[in-house]
């Protein structure tokens, strides 16, 4: 307990910390994507911060570094202080580019504040929208918030395969009566938000089914 | 027509009625039910008939196109093309075949089909680089052109 | 004429070919609009509406079907029994847990021709919840059809590397604690 206590302490330098003792003395944990269970919670979901452990004798030391970004591509609009506007994506990013949406999301799959991210509102709101059809589509199945470890879902869902889902899944309602045909109750495919996006095809953007 | 008496010469209202309506029923013959033998109801089919067969001289033109157009569509199909993209290359190309030369062509002599899907395919890129000016694109466009060629 | 028979090339223009699509992730109304035009030999030059010239198509994996937007709940398949007060209103979901082929079926149905020919074509199409197919299926199999829309991949099966060649739009601070 006490090595929690002051494992606490140096939390305000990194984040995460992962108990692990293996067989060998050393282990030298990178970070990974996937956030991995453990003790003290997930990994670190970012590239820089590593927690190195040693074992000498009976004590352990668990250490936290700060680790050097590797040199990134300069971004084309560097001055822009929001990141989507410093690397020219505006209108060019869509709920299946995860590779985008996963930097700006926390391990459990929600959005971290635009405070940090330094994301303008407008493409908060985007990228907002964008996590969200991707978490239904089913693109970041590892970005879920953590269940406990006896929990039995009451009815098991059925898994139905679904893409540019605007509405959650609870909310909606089925369409009984679709209307008179010049009136008629449609059923909205992606989101009015996303309607500037770049495309490049002959057919136009249909949002209504 | 001989009568043999004068009685039968009476009654005889002439030849005329008889013969017309042997003339309408010849076109009545194969309808079906009591119209292909009584008159009153052979007229009115008839009549109807007629009608139809006007109209369908104007439709068969109509649909004959249409059936031109979804066999050259198939047959464009198999070489990667679309059907407004062949017909309209071919346009430019002045290949002055019509659709219903085409589809007969694209059953009967596909090579020679094929010939002209690929001359209009050419066309249609030399169009698209034509489009392009000299090939390159200005700095920060990035082209639907591009992206299909 | 030649000695050439043209009996063979008879019997190899009218043959039927039989079609596999693969319906994994694929919305319903795409797969059925490439059934309906093979249904129905509108691929074929030698096209008549009243030839059946039509062709096999065997659609598998209709039970991992996707539909976009929120269908699954909203869109509404109805039928009428007969029956004084017999009208059914199901869900596409609740169709789909029922019958896992229906959903694509009345997709295809609902696109072909209103004439006499659709029960037979209906006969041509084949349709399996799984990618299990009998062996006298696999064994008439001759084309297998390209997917309509390409699947987008998730991110566990993006591979460390092009994760890693993804440039990092962002660096937190150094202080923030990062859940």
């Amino acid at each position: 307990m006490a090595a929690r206590c002051v494992l606490r302490s140096i939390w305000t330098s990194f984040s995460e910390i992962r108990p692990v003792v293996n067989g060998s003395n050393f282990s030298y944990l990178t970070r990974a994507c996937i956030p991995q269970l453990s003790f003290f919670g997930n990994t670190q979901c970012r590239g820089i911060r590593q927690v190195v452990e040693k074992q000498e004798g009976k004590t352990i030391t668990i250490e936290g570094h700060t680790v050097d970004v590797p040199a990134a591509p300069e971004p084309p609009n560097p001055a822009a202080k929001c990141p989507i506007y410093r690397w020219n994506l505006q209108n060019k990013y869509n709920y299946t580019d995860v590779l985008l949406l996963s930097q700006f999301i926390r391990s459990d799959g929600g959005m971290l504040p635009k405070r940090i991210t330094g994301l303008c509102p407008e493409e908060h709101r985007k990228v907002e929208i964008c996590v969200k059809m991707a978490h239904r589509a089913g693109l970041l199945p590892d970005h879920k918030p953590k269940l406990p470890a006896d929990h039995v879902p009451r009815r098991p869902k059925p898994q139905l395969n679904r893409y540019l889902t605007r509405w959650s899944i609870d909310s909606v309602k089925p369409i009984y009566r679709t209307g008179l045909k010049w009136c008629k109750r449609r059923m909205p495919v992606g989101d009015p938000v996303l309607k500037n996006n770049v495309r490049y095809g002959v057919k136009p953007l249909y949002l209504k089914h | 027509m001989v009568f043999l008496t004068l009685s039968c010469l009476v009654r005889s209202r002439g030849p005329d009625r008889h013969w017309k309506v042997q003339e309408l029923l010849k076109h009545a013959r194969h309808f079906r039910g009591r119209k292909n033998r009584c008159y009153s109801l052979a007229v009115r089919a008839v009549r109807r008939a007629f009608v139809y067969a006007t109209k369908g001289r104007i439709l068969k033109k109509r649909n004959m196109r249409t059936l031109w157009i979804s066999r050259i569509a198939a047959a464009t199909r198999e070489h990667n093309m679309k059907y407004p993209a062949l017909i309209h290359n071919l346009g430019k190309t002045s290949v002055q075949v019509n659709r219903r030369i085409l589809s007969e062509l694209a059953i009967t002599e596909p090579r020679t089909f094929l010939s002209l899907a690929k001359l209009a395919q050419a066309r249609r890129e030399e169009g698209f680089r034509a489009a392009l000016g000299d090939g390159q694109e200005p700095a920060g466009v990035f082209s639907r052109v591009m992206v299909t060629h | 004429m030649s000695n050439f028979s043209r009996t063979a090339q008879q019997w190899a223009t009218f043959a039927r070919s039989w079609f596999l699509i693969d319906a994994k992730m694929q919305p319903p109304g795409k797969i059925a609009t490439m059934c309906s035009v093979r249904l129905q030999g509108k691929h074929k030059p030698i096209y008549h509406a009243l030839s059946d010239c039509g062709d096999h198509v065997v659609v598998m994996n209709t039970r991992h079907i996707a539909f976009s937007g929120n269908k699954w709940e909203q869109k509404v398949y109805s039928s009428h029994t007969g029956y004084p007060g017999g009208f059914k209103q199901v869900t596409a979901a609740q169709l789909h847990l029922k019958d896992p082929k229906a959903i694509v079926k009345l997709a295809v149905y609902g696109m072909l021709p209103r004439n006499l020919l659709r029960p037979n074509m209906m006969q041509r199409l084949h349709l399996f919840a799984e990618d299990e197919l009998p062996e006298d299926v696999l064994a008439n199999l001759t084309e297998e059809l390209p997917q309509p829309r390409d699947v987008p991949r998730t991110l566990s099966q993006y591979t460390q590397e092009e994760r890693d060649a993804f440039p990092r739009l962002w660096t937190p601070p150094a202080d923030y604690k990062m859940k």
